[in-house]
């Protein structure tokens, strides 16, 4: 079942929600933050389709969020139900609830600077939904199951000369003489207390088409039943009265959920109640009955204050669609027309205040396109930037004397800015020294902060390494480096150099560093191992471990880094991309964030070679975009101090910037 | 004078070509005889050509902008947007937007005094994406003439979108990008509530709090300061904003009071300034840039070169920090009648 509805604004308020089993808030803030915020969804771009079923459900922690968002009004629809259920009518209940909802409240909604609306009546629109769509829901359910029973019961019984007549006429004839609507629902009923499967959304049917008819009292319908009884079952049934009484008591059933004896009884309770007059069998009964009589007395009740508002929500509905419709079929009528509101949109789009359609934006949005792709943005992701970009402002009035292409640049950077700004901080050396010397209050115990460095060949992980290293040692942190690329000869030695240099340049301001290294042919990540063990035992406050450069697309070498990251337990792994690199970026990044198994995936990128590509540093929103991981740092230079953080204000306005 | 009726001519002239050029125009010689009168007449010196001519051009651009910018006008974003108001910044779930909806719902029992809305407890909220503002009146008494009425404005927490908090005490010009002087910035601020939930602050605790909303108050003070720093002309200062931080939940087991809170947040506040001043430089900042036209300790939060941080310190530019306990769901202790106080102090 459903476990919440919730409509909330994207200012974050609840305007109006229902819940029928507790749901941490948890659960919507992360779907909020993944889907809306962060854009982690693939499909971000489609955010304000129209309809639920457009949006790819979103699941977390065991349940199944289905949702729409209604742009215009900047309001959130969202379903949330346990992901074990299949429920197909939850993305008509959300499209349906999403049109009501905005038709009644809309004006209100409208208003500046209020943030509650009274909508206390909404839970009886929301009920009549609930049930009709639960109702259609189950109706197509069930007749499934029936056609189903009635299909094996006809198999399996042919060959079954003697019990087939009474048990068939049993459970169908009372239906078709019982001239009151509930007869219907007597005969549902039947596949529902013979089996025991039987879903629990079949006693809904029963509610809903019970009608006025449900209102019967017992005796009335005992009386209908005892005329009808007779008739069906003739007096063979008469006959034996008495001892199905009897076989109810131990009756057994087969695989296929049918008497395996051979008497007639009949299947159909209500219509055998008629001849069970006797003390034990009404003992047995009543709990049964009176369950299903309360059910349909408050139910029935409920019905008859929604009759009025369910033709109230369909005229609704229907306007909508008819609206809908005769939007898709309005074409501009007449040539004066046209040509009117063609020189009007010239001039607003000089002046301002134009509205901006998706004719406008299409040909705008081409150009922007273009300019990323000129800065080295691959075309995946500059193609999903625009889109993003063109649904958020389809619709906006553009300000005073303000183009199209301006309005488009200011929210590309917002969508730019928004993008490359990580989600938590990453001061490094904070981070360090909590792991380092932890608050004496918690209970961790010090140890060495652990980062390593994973990369394409080439790229300048090394350097890079080495100019992290000389940013920590004028930090006066204690640093070991572990030589960490086993494989390609030299590598150890340069990394030796490295530290040597370091060594003499660092020397007054305190820093100490050493090079941890185990040969070649090694395994890597057991001399990472190794490394992390030996500065624990020694006092170390870093470890930076070097690893091998590899291809991204060798299965081969990139399976390693699962058990390097195993073994070695870093703190960060940083991968480093070159600013050269153009549209093979996103896979790179991909492939090395997927490649640490499960859990675990890449904390931040460091782009190196920044200064060699001036203005096209798009390479930077590629693997943002492609992966989620911030960029902590970006090399500008060939020396140990040519190593910046990542300013988002600078990338962005290189970006933006047309010279 | 001579401008307008030369203006006119031209107007005229073109009408008359175009009369001349209509084909349909039928051929008939007494519509060209009117036409003719009409232009001749419009070309006479008198006082009423003149006038209706003035009028024309001075009224047609009035007509315009309401022709295209009607519509928005009229809704109260002009009103409003003149209002004092005051910011809500914090981190994500602190309250901010529970806090909102308390006040909003507050207020509207006040004036109303109908009873349908008898539950005060704020809104079920979520992570907001969108600033929102509600208008709210800070006079003590309904009978108080002057109302003073004020805006409060909800920005989210989430780190992605921090850029718009910041924006409104450092705004940038629409037009041209580049940051606005604070006497012409579109809204007046009079006060920030910056609020932190103070059950999770504590450093010990597992998932703490208190390095994300230290982050975020740093940048927040230090937004404070450079506007202070930056548009003082001699002794003359741009209008003070204070802060109050507003240390929420404080009904839960685990929250810090308030005096806990700030010194929590001074230590973490003093080693963020401290790490910083470490960091590496930024992108996009030239080496000869830092020597050059930066003033040492620009971005030094508080007193240059002070070992510890404290709020006090923040006094020397003027911005007074404040710190008060409080929750929002209500409960024990105290409830939001302080954060009110303050923020109808400061309005």
């Amino acid at each position: 079942m459903l476990d919440t509805f919730e409509i909330l604004t994207t200012s974050g308020v609840v305007l109006w929600s229902r819940t029928y089993a507790a749901v941490s808030p948890a659960v919507v803030n992360n779907f909020i933050s993944d889907v809306f915020i962060e854009e982690k969804s693939a499909v971000a771009g489609t955010k304000d389709g129209a309809s639920a079923s457009a949006n790819p459900p979103y699941k977390y922690d065991q349940h199944t969020l289905r949702w729409s968002f209604e742009k215009e009004l900047g309001i959130i629809f969202v379903a949330v139900y346990r992901s074990l259920l299949h429920l197909s009518w939850i993305d008509k209940l959300v499209d349906n609830i999403r049109t009501i909802f905005v038709n009644l409240y809309g004006d209100q909604l409208k208003k500046p600077n209020v943030t509650l609306i009274q909508c206390a009546k909404f839970d009886n629109y929301f009920d009549q939904q609930l049930q009709e769509l639960e109702n259609t829901g189950s109706k197509t359910d069930s007749k499934d199951l029936r056609a189903f029973q009635d299909e094996t019961l006809s198999d399996d019984l042919s060959d079954m000369p003697p019990p087939l007549p009474g048990l068939i006429r049993g459970g169908r004839v009372p239906s078709s003489i019982n001239t009151s609507k509930h007869g219907d629902s007597d005969f549902d009923t039947s596949p529902n207390a013979s089996r025991p499967t039987t879903p629990a959304a079949a006693s809904h049917l029963l509610v809903a088409k019970s009608g006025p008819g449900g209102k019967m009292s017992r005796r009335a319908r005992k009386l209908q039943n005892t005329n009808s009884a007779p008739a069906s079952s003739g007096d063979e049934a008469a006959a034996k009265r008495t001892k199905a009484k009897a076989a109810k008591k131990g009756r057994k059933w087969d695989a296929d959920g049918l008497a395996d004896e051979d008497d007639d009884v009949q299947l159909d309770f209500s219509a055998s109640k008629a001849a069970s007059d006797s003390e034990g069998e009404a003992g047995r009964r009543p709990a049964v009955e009176e369950v299903d009589a309360s059910t349909w007395g408050s139910t029935t009740k409920g019905k008859f204050v929604l009759r009025d508002l369910g033709d109230e929500v369909h005229s609704i509905l229907a306007s909508a669609e008819a609206k809908n419709s005769a939007s898709k079929t309005d074409a501009p009528t007449g040539l004066v027309g046209t040509g009117l509101s063609a020189i009007g949109g010239l001039f607003r789009n000089v002046v301002g205040g134009k509205v901006l359609t998706k004719e406008d934006l299409d040909k705008a949005m081409k150009g922007m396109e273009e300019h990323l792709l000129k800065k080295n943005v691959a075309r995946e992701a500059a193609v999903r930037l625009c889109e993003g970009v063109e649904k958020e402002l389809i619709g906006v009035k553009t300000g005073s004397f303000e183009s199209i292409n301006t309005r488009i640049q200011k929210a590309m950077e917002v969508s730019l800015t928004k993008m490359l700004t990580p989600t938590s901080s990453l001061d490094l050396l904070r981070e360090i020294d909590s792991i380092t010397s932890p608050p004496a209050t918690s209970l961790r115990k010090a140890r060495p902060y652990v980062m390593s460095i994973v990369g394409v060949n080439g790229v300048g992980k090394s350097t890079n390494l080495s100019k992290i290293c000389f940013f920590l040692l004028q930090n006066k942190y204690k640093v070991l480096i572990a030589a960490g690329d086993t494989f390609r000869s030299g590598a150890v030695e340069q990394l030796a150099v490295h530290v040597r240099n370091l060594k003499e340049l660092t020397q007054r301001e305190g820093g100490k560093v050493e090079l941890y290294q185990k040969g070649y042919g090694k395994d890597a990540a057991a001399v990472a191992k190794d490394a992390v063990a030996f500065a624990a035992q020694e006092g170390y406050d870093v470890v930076l471990i070097d690893t091998a450069g590899r291809r991204h697309n060798d299965q081969r070498l990139m399976s390693s880094l699962e058990k390097f990251a195993k073994f070695a337990q870093p703190d960060k792994i940083l991968m480093v991309g070159e600013a050269l690199v153009g549209t093979d970026s996103v896979a790179q990044a991909k492939n090395f964030n997927a490649s640490f198994g499960a859990g675990r995936s890449l904390d931040g990128f460091i782009i190196s070679k920044c200064d060699t590509v001036g203005d096209m540093v798009g390479t930077i929103v590629s693997i943002v975009h492609a992966t989620n991981v911030p960029v902590l740092f970006v090399g500008v230079g060939q020396h140990y101090s040519d190593l910046r953080n990542f300013s988002v204000k600078w990338a962005v306005e290189k970006l933006l910037s047309s010279a | 004078m001579d401008t307008t009726i030369e203006t006119i001519a031209t107007t005229a002239t073109v009408i008359a070509t175009a009369a001349t050029a209509a084909p349909n125009a039928s051929s008939s010689s007494e519509i060209k005889e009117l036409i003719k009168s009409l232009l001749v007449a419009s070309l006479q010196p008198n006082k009423t050509v003149i006038i209706t001519g003035l009028l024309i051009v001075l009224l047609f651009p009035v007509f315009l902008h309401q022709y295209l910018h009607g519509s928005d006008s009229d809704s109260s974003s002009s009103s409003s947007s003149s209002l004092p108001s005051i910011l809500l910044a914090g981190p994500s779930s602190a309250g901010k937007t529970a806090l909102l909806t308390l006040f909003e719902k507050r207020a509207g029992r006040r004036t109303t005094t109908t009873a349908t809305d008898a539950i005060a407890g704020p809104s079920q909220t979520h992570t907001s994406q969108t600033p929102v503002s509600v208008e709210l009146n800070a006079a003590q008494s309904s009978d108080e003439d002057k109302l003073k009425k004020f805006l409060l404005v909800d920005t989210p927490g989430h780190p992605k979108l921090r850029s718009t908090s910041l924006r409104h005490i450092l705004p940038l010009d629409p037009k041209t990008g580049k940051p606005l002087p604070p006497n012409k910035a579109p809204n007046k601020i009079k006060g920030v509530v910056f609020m932190v939930d103070a059950s999770t602050l504590a450093p010990s605790s597992p998932d703490s709090s208190l390095s994300q909303a230290a982050t975020y108050l740093y940048d927040l003070l230090l937004a404070l300061q450079h506007r202070y720093s930056r548009y003082s002309k001699g002794s003359k200062h741009p209008p003070t904003i204070p802060v109050l931080i507003a240390a929420n939940k404080l009904d839960l087991f685990t929250a810090l009071p308030a005096t806990l809170v700030k010194k929590e947040l001074e230590a973490e506040l003093g080693r963020i300034r401290v790490s910083r001043s470490k960091g590496l430089l930024d992108s996009g900042v030239r080496e000869d840039d830092v020597t050059g036209e930066k003033e040492e300790g620009d971005d030094w939060l508080g007193e240059y070169g002070s070992d510890r941080f404290e709020f006090k310190q923040m006094l020397e530019f003027d911005i007074e920090v404040e710190v008060v306990g409080g929750s929002v769901v209500g409960g024990e202790g105290p409830g939001v009648e302080g954060w009110w106080k303050w923020v109808v102090q400061r309005v």
